[in-house]
């Protein structure tokens, strides 16, 4: 500790004997905002930090006043820090939680330029003219104001930490756990409950936030009992520590967060940063404990105000001392043993100032005997000191006498909110209990079962017997038995006075703007006054007038103090009201340990065919089509898109190409009634199908709008080979089973998917025919023998291929289907054979050229949901005599309109250009409108689904949906796209060999 | 018609990003192919003759009965639908056999040998890998057991063989490079 | 995360099933014969309950097989699944 800091940022150090946590023998080096201090294995960065006497350690959010450390867990709203430095660095981390180790560096956040000289402190003086709701109220007037001054200067001001800058190069795991119960909270009641349901026989698992479990309890007189329930409970039980159960969802899904190794140095951690827990648990009992509360008074903000358990925690645990001369401030008993075991270990307590008048308890008596002086009835009325408290102000509640006392730490606490989060998270409801002034759990049903300080279970021999209780019944509510004996036998604690509820120290309205509520918003008293008296009083206005609640600690210990001071102001009934809505997380998670192994190249499934190694070494480009990655093109010698897409496509057309087509969805269809179930989804007719021939046919869904199409072929009487589009694989089988599940259980069919089963490799082109012979030298090929839309089983490269005569490209065309793994050898077969033909292997981009010159259309690209078959002209695939999913729909009065937005082709007025895809069309009369900037808006006509330039014409071809298409043939329209019009022709949708003469070679 | 050639998987026989799993308590190899067939049908109008066909198996019993007879097994994938999975050697001889003593009756018999690969996992750390990869306690599963879900987004297979904490994961051979590459990224943090 | 009880393979997480929306709505037999209006009333109508609520699953990740489900669309608890062909509860009697 070598460096100096400004006098009043500092105290003396304060550790004053060994804690719980700490190893006296192992000082850590870290560093915060720059300087060097020295803490002690085991040591939170706060604990650290108030041990080298750090009292200001952050900014808060509106008026930048200087903020320590309020609290020693997760409720922490101050003492915010961004660890870590570069692509490691995490923003918010709580000191409080923040395990250190050997060269840390931790920054202060929400301070500019630093926190002792922070110039946006000035808001404080400007305090009174930044109310609740400023934000809402100054920023209407001006946009130019806004977004150059006003917006600018708020980034700057809010938001805390700042996101590390590139990818998180951590690691992240996740994992799944079942048990019988899971018990959230590994304090005594906790411990008690997991004991009890391992003693039943149950799959337990139990997880606690802090690295050991019963943390802070080695001084309990109960000490025994936790040591073999540890030693029980870490044998017969998965415990997980540093673990945070952040979500509770349906049906006993929980999902927890595990800080692996964050309490390593970077170059320690091995593997996994976080791991995400989700865990499925058939009963679970909730020990998540309380969290105290503030006090609400002026200054109640200084650093060195404590929430008084906080103080007890940093003795127990760390061996820090948070003052040397301490004022507590109270209206319950748990602060008198605090103040007790402060004094024990050398702090000199100057009063206990109570908010209850006539206590008779033991706790008070006990104080009293050890000589504190307690003052009953009393109430601080202020802080001095600004960056560290120098003394108190005191006043009589009754409105008598003043008293100034010096101190260098306040303890504070204002009672006990039993943490409901995960409780209320499952749609648990919660009521106020007058006798411990807080929410708890309504235990009606006792699902799911709460234990310990949850539920005002306080003290260690309560928290035992209630958590056995809780496990006990968790298991037995599984039908195990109920465990036996082992209730800890513990002396009675005495009998205390009843905590007072107590939601401000009234004050005069201009000192209600120095008394905080929500520390890490600014909101304060006067701000609830004020919204309530603008008329917000539901709880939930209250809190987005006056942002309580909001941040990073979901006002964990300003909630309930709002809604306190809501009901005092509104004149209501407290336990009428009901909290703000409690959602997951509790505590932040970082977006890393939600993604897991979800990222980069294990995003999403890469699915690849048997011949994408091909493709690969054939330096193919590659394209997703869903899952899958296509062969988009096979670029030669540095070609473009275009240059290979041309030669493609002309090979096509003039000698013959070769194409992976694996990703085509294929469903066999057998049994009885198959035809009969094909005349049902699809919209034109099949009984009459022969054997070995095959049809295109086209699905509706109920709504008559296109949903799938493809070729379907008869194997056999009773078996069919049906294809689907590439993406739609799997959503056809859905459909298919569906109904036969659902609606025509009686129709003898099944379905069966062989999609991974069949490669599929297509030889189109004039010379296919030919290519095919030299594979299957004995086959009859001839256009007789093997007709167009047939099918035979043919031995293809010494391989039992079924190959089918259809064609995507309007080419001589024959798909070969070969198992996956004889797809390799079948297509080398195929390029070594079609070499003397000048086979070319094309890509899914010629694919859809070839297919649009022959005016095919594309479901999914050419369509939208939409469309009819009637709107792509197809009436000729539309049986008018039979039934069909969807046939109804087409005579809604919608979709029978003759106007509707239809199939046809364009061709633009200059041959060379082609227009984007998705322009919109627009007719002529309107043309001119398009070009005013800020006319009214210009009809649409429809737009352009599929456009390329066609290499064997020479010229551009587009395919578009316009209105009224078919009767408009020969009408010139304009598509609009980047600013230009695009002149363009209506005409029929096919392009190339209009007769089909091509197809038979 | 008899193929004369046999290729490669996805993953061919013996994949070298596999070899490193040992040390991390994992083995996972590629089974050779096998023979197997999507059969359809109601289990008392077809238990017989799937019985004469396959060497006695017994296709009766619950979704996600899994028995062996021989060395041919019986998975059941639903209440009328079983993956029948033979040595690669047989699969023609067992459809035509299972398609004569089926014939007349409401069934379907489809060769799926290359529409799923299987992988086998077994090691110490078997269990928690597949706890990593999905919300299904495998080590729960009884010996007579399979289950269908998800590892990674992609469908799969699992039942357990008689070696212990083994287990026979079948997958889509065009999912199989993404599930090999999540099981050995996985594996890093087991 | 649901924990949906398939009739086949138990209860497994709600990612492995797609939902199919309410239940027992039969398909009109002699569609042709409906008014435009039935028709619309079949296709597009459906009930939005507060309470208990018959509905379709099929367990698409395991078995494929369709049933359905009584879930209460508030508090998301399943009581029961249910093949098919299977009646849903008859509401309870009000007090």
């Amino acid at each position: 500790m070598t460096a100096t800091r400004p006098a009043n940022l500092r105290a003396p150090p304060v550790r004053a004997r060994g804690g719980d946590w700490v190893d006296d023998t192992r000082p850590i080096a870290v560093s915060f905002d720059g300087r060097a201090y020295t803490g002690l294995a085991g040591d939170t960065l706060a604990s650290a930090l108030l041990a080298n006497g750090v009292r200001v350690v952050g900014r808060s959010l509106k008026y930048h006043r200087p903020r320590g450390i309020l609290s020693a867990g997760f409720e922490e709203p101050n003492a915010l820090v961004q660890l870590g430095k570069g692509a490691h660095s995490e923003p918010n981390a709580l000191a409080t939680r923040v395990e250190i180790y050997d060269g840390m560096t931790a920054t202060s956040v929400n301070r500019w330029p630093s926190l002792s000289h922070d110039v946006f402190a000035a808001f404080g003086l400007l305090a009174r003219f930044m109310p609740a709701g400023f934000y809402y109220k100054t920023f209407l007037g001006s946009r130019v104001l806004w977004d150059r001054l006003y917006e600018p200067f708020l980034r700057r001001m809010a938001g805390f930490g700042r996101a590390p800058v590139g990818a998180d190069p951590e690691n992240y795991d996740q994992r799944h756990l079942q048990c019988d119960v899971l018990v959230v909270g590994g304090g005594v009641a906790g411990l008690a409950s997991a004991r009890a349901a391992c003693a039943s026989g149950a799959r337990v698992v139990l997880i606690e936030d802090n690295p050991e479990l019963a943390a802070g309890l080695a001084a309990s007189p109960a000490k025994e009992w936790i040591d073999v329930a540890i030693g029980v409970v870490k044998q017969d039980a998965t415990v997980l520590t540093r673990t945070t159960v952040f979500g509770a969802y349906d049906a006993g899904y929980f999902a927890a967060l595990q800080r692996a190794s964050d309490h390593l140095p970077q170059e320690a951690r091995a593997g996994v940063r976080q791991r995400l827990w989700l865990i499925r648990a058939k009963q679970v009992v909730l020990a998540t404990g309380a969290i105290e509360r503030p006090l609400v008074f002026p200054n109640n903000d200084r650093p060195g105000v404590y929430l008084a358990g906080a103080a007890r925690a940093y003795l127990d645990r760390f061996g820090v001392l948070v003052g040397r001369n301490v004022v507590a401030f109270t209206n319950n008993d748990e602060t008198y043993a605090t103040v007790i075991a402060l004094k024990k270990a050398g702090a000199a307590i100057a009063a206990i100032v109570d908010v209850r008048a006539n206590l008779t308890g033991g706790a008070v008596a006990l104080a009293k005997h050890e000589g504190i002086r307690v003052l009953e009835g009393y109430v601080v009325v202020d802080v001095r000191g600004r960056s560290a408290v120098r003394g108190v102000t005191i006043a009589a509640l009754d409105g008598g006498r003043r008293e100034k006392i010096a101190c260098d730490a306040l303890l504070m606490s204002g009672g006990w909110s039993p943490a409901v989060h995960l409780f209320s998270q499952q749609g648990g409801k919660l009521i106020y209990d007058p006798g411990m002034a807080a929410f708890v759990p309504d235990r009606r049903p006792a699902d799911p079962w709460c234990a310990g300080a949850l539920c005002g279970e306080t003290g260690v021999d309560a928290a035992i017997t209630g958590g056995w209780r809780a496990g006990s019944s968790a298991a037995t509510a599984l039908g195990k038995p109920a465990p036996r004996g082992l209730t800890a036998e513990l002396p009675d604690e005495p009998k205390g006075d009843a905590p007072l509820a107590f939601w401000r120290v009234p004050v005069a309205p201009s000192a209600e703007r120095k008394c905080f509520i929500d520390f890490q918003n600014d909101s304060t008293l006067a701000d609830v006054s004020l919204a309530v008296r603008e008329g917000f009083t539901h709880p939930e206005h209250v809190k987005r007038y006056t942002l309580t609640g909001f941040g990073t600690d979901q006002g964990k210990t300003g909630n309930i103090n709002a809604l306190g001071n809501i009901a005092e102001r509104t004149g209501g009934d407290l336990a009428r009201l009901a909290p703000t809505t409690f959602r997951p997380p509790f505590l932040p998670v970082t977006f890393g340990a939600l993604a897991g192994r979800e990222k980069g190249a294990l995003l999403d499934p890469v699915r690849v065919t048997a011949l994408h190694d091909w493709h690969v070494a054939a330096g193919a480009a590659f394209e997703n089509v869903g899952q899958w990655k296509r062969p988009w093109y096979y670029p030669k010698d540095g070609e473009t898109l275009d240059q290979a897409v041309t030669r493609e496509c002309l090979a096509v057309r003039n000698n013959v190409g070769i194409l992976d087509a694996s990703t085509l969805g294929k469903i066999e269809i057998v049994g009885a009634d198959a035809a009969a179930f094909l005349n049902r989804v699809y919209t034109n007719a099949w009984s009459k199908l022969g054997v070995g021939r095959s049809r295109y046919g086209l699905m509706c869904r109920e709504d008559g709008m296109l949903f799938d199409d493809g070729t379907t072929t008869r194997l056999a009487p009773d078996r069919f080979l049906m294809t689907t589009t590439t993406g739609n694989a799997a959503a056809v089988l859905d459909w298919l089973e569906e109904w036969l599940q659902t609606e025509w259980p009686d129709l003898k069919v099944y379905c069966t998917s062989v999609t991974d089963h069949w490669s599929t490799i297509a030889l189109a082109g004039p010379r296919a025919r030919e290519v095919l012979q030299c594979l299957a030298p004995g086959t009859a090929l001839d256009a007789e023998n093997f007709p167009f839309m047939s099918y035979q089983e043919v031995v293809v490269a010494g391989v039992a291929a079924r190959v089918f005569r259809i064609s995507f490209t309007g080419e001589l065309s024959f798909e070969i289907n070969v198992p996956w793994h004889d797809a390799r050898h079948v297509w080398e077969a195929a390029i070594t054979a079609g070499a003397a033909f000048g086979i070319t292997p094309y890509g899914t981009e010629a694919m859809h050229v070839l297919r649009a010159e022959k005016g095919y259309p594309i479901i999914g690209q050419d369509t939208d949901g939409t469309v009819t078959p009637l709107d792509l002209g197809m009436a000729w695939a539309v049986s008018t005599k039979k039934d069909f999913l969807g046939k109804r729909s087409l005579a809604r009065p919608d979709t029978a309109r003759p106007d509707r937005k239809q199939f046809v082709g364009l061709l633009t007025s200059d041959p060379s250009r082609v227009i984007p895809e998705g322009a919109q069309i627009v007719s002529e009369s309107n043309i001119a409108d398009v070009r005013l900037p800020q006319s009214s808006p210009v009809p649409m006509e429809g737009h352009v689904t599929s456009s390329y330039f066609s290499a064997v014409l020479g010229r551009s071809i587009a395919l578009a949906l316009v209105r009224d298409g078919f009767r408009r043939t020969g009408e010139t329209v304009y598509a609009v796209a980047d600013g230009h019009a695009i002149a363009a022709r209506i005409g029929p949708t096919v392009f190339y060999d209009p007769d089909g003469t091509r197809r038979d070679g | 018609m008899d193929r004369v050639v046999q290729g490669q998987g996805p993953l061919g026989d013996d994949p070298p990003m596999f070899a490193d799993l040992a040390a991390h308590g994992l083995t996972v190899s590629v089974v050779p192919p096998l023979g197997q067939i999507n059969l359809r049908g109601l289990d008392h109008e077809i238990a017989q003759a799937v019985a004469a066909a396959c060497n006695g198996l017994d296709v009766t019993g619950p979704t996600n009965r899994c028995v062996a007879a021989g060395a041919s097994w019986s998975l059941c994938l639903g209440p009328d639908e079983w993956l029948l999975v033979v040595p690669k050697h047989d699969t023609n001889d067992t459809a035509r056999d299972l398609a004569a003593g089926l014939a007349g009756k409401h069934a379907s018999i489809v060769d799926v040998s290359s529409n799923r690969i299987a992988l086998d996992v077994g090691g110490p750390k078997a269990v928690s890998l597949f706890s990593s990869l999905t919300s299904l306690d495998i080590s729960d599963l009884g010996p007579d057991r399979c289950v269908q879900t998800m590892l990674a987004k992609a469908q799969v297979i699992i039942h357990p063989l008689a070696a212990p904490t083994t287990y026979r994961v079948f997958l889509r051979p065009s999912y199989a490079r993404h599930l090999a590459d999540v099981i050995v990224d996985a594996t890093r943090f087991l | 995360m649901l924990l949906i009880d398939c009739p086949h393979c138990g209860p497994r997480d709600e990612t492995e099933f797609h939902a199919g929306g309410e239940a027992h709505i039969a398909r009109p037999e002699k569609a042709a014969e409906l008014t435009d209006a039935q028709w619309a009333d079949y296709l597009f109508m459906r009930s939005n309950t507060k309470g208990w609520f018959a509905e379709r699953w099929v367990h698409a990740a395991g078995c494929r097989r369709w049933f359905n489900v009584e879930r209460h669309t508030v508090t998301h608890e399943i009581r029961r699944t249910y093949p098919m062909a299977g009646a849903p509860t008859e509401p309870e009697e009000g007090p």
